[in-house]
């Protein structure tokens, strides 16, 4: 598939891998809806690129999802390619030990995390296809996920969410590959975004780059690279790429 | 005392002149509820004692730390 020739939905195109994957794809001459749920970095990311298209969604909400999907749908005359990259990242131990009544993992936190990790994605994709097949599309479905989907201490939320993520892309890969709809996850390691470097402090992340061989975290255009040449690669379907390098935890 | 302190030592990987003050959980970079477990596993397997859980959840500096072992131990 030429990426140029793409009409592409990108959620939580507001910052990070989202909006970079939004204006570097733009620039190659993509049609792109960005959504998020923060108005101020949508209007941004217009400020940005003119020609991108913004949508405030919250992607918890399936009633929205379906509402704006449709919308795009109407605008763009059919989209071909949805990257489900909106995401958050919560950190708790099964029991801390530090607090003194409630130790357990709070299920606000897991609820929350589970939400917008991983029921987002199954609401988006569901509607997504759904309209796809209407419309008579063939595409790819890229699904953001993490290294962490192996299971990072101190994570039961997110790496659960995103294991799960991964497993819905296999699925998803067997089931529509007939249609030709392709599933691709794209699971990066430590990279080098404002949200990284406000979940851990300096000294942690230098040492996950101790532990990395090529000794370095990622940059974000390395995860666009990856994501763009998911998108391009028409037999490439129900794969996890890791862009860690060669991480393990 | 000095076990204690080697536990400290271990754990943080922090020197020994650094063990000696009375850190904070602030301020030791890897201190976290995560290390905190592994402290805890330390020191119960080492020192073979068994804290409670209202000690575990105070034992948020080296003094108390030290104060909370010394009781099990001497």
């Amino acid at each position: 598939m030429e990426l140029k020739d793409s009409k592409i939905i990108i959620t939580g195109a507001g910052s990070g891998f989202g909006k970079a994957m939004a204006l570097s794809f733009a620039n190659l001459g993509a049609k792109i809806a960005g959504l998020d749920i923060n108005q101020e970095a949508l209007e941004e990311l217009k400020n940005q690129n003119r020609d991108i298209n913004i949508y405030l969604c919250d992607v918890t909400n399936h009633i929205k999802i379906d509402e704006i999907f449709q919308l795009i749908f109407l605008e763009f005359g059919g989209s071909n390619i949805l990257i489900n990259n909106a995401g958050i990242m919560k950190n708790s131990p099964l029991v801390n030990f530090l607090q003194r009544n409630e130790r357990r993992h709070s299920i606000e936190m897991w609820n929350e995390v589970i939400d917008v990790n991983l029921n987002s994605v199954f609401y988006t994709t569901r509607t997504f296809v759904d309209l796809m097949l209407k419309n008579r599309c063939k595409g790819a479905i890229i699904n953001i996920s993490s290294i962490a989907a192996n299971g990072n201490i101190g994570q039961t939320a997110y790496s659960a969410s995103k294991a799960a993520v991964e497993a819905m892309t296999k699925v998803w890969a067997k089931e529509l590959g007939t249609f030709g709809i392709r599933s691709v996850a794209i699971a990066p390691g430590f990279i080098d975004t404002s949200g990284t470097h406000n979940a851990m402090e300096e000294k942690m992340l230098n040492k996950w780059i101790e532990k990395t061989p090529l000794r370095r975290i990622g940059k974000i255009y390395e995860i666009v690279s990856a994501t763009q040449f998911a998108i391009e690669n028409d037999f490439l379907n129900g794969e996890v790429i890791n862009i860690n390098g060669a991480l393990t935890i | 005392m000095k076990k204690i302190n080697n536990i400290l030592i271990k754990t943080f990987k922090l020197s020994s002149e650094e063990v000696e003050k009375n850190l904070r959980m602030n301020d030791v970079s890897n201190w976290d509820s995560i290390t905190h477990m592994d402290l805890i596993v330390n020191i119960e397997n080492e020192l073979e004692v068994q804290l409670s859980g209202d000690e575990i959840a105070d034992m948020i500096t080296f003094d108390n730390i030290r104060s909370i072992v010394s009781k099990h131990i001497y």
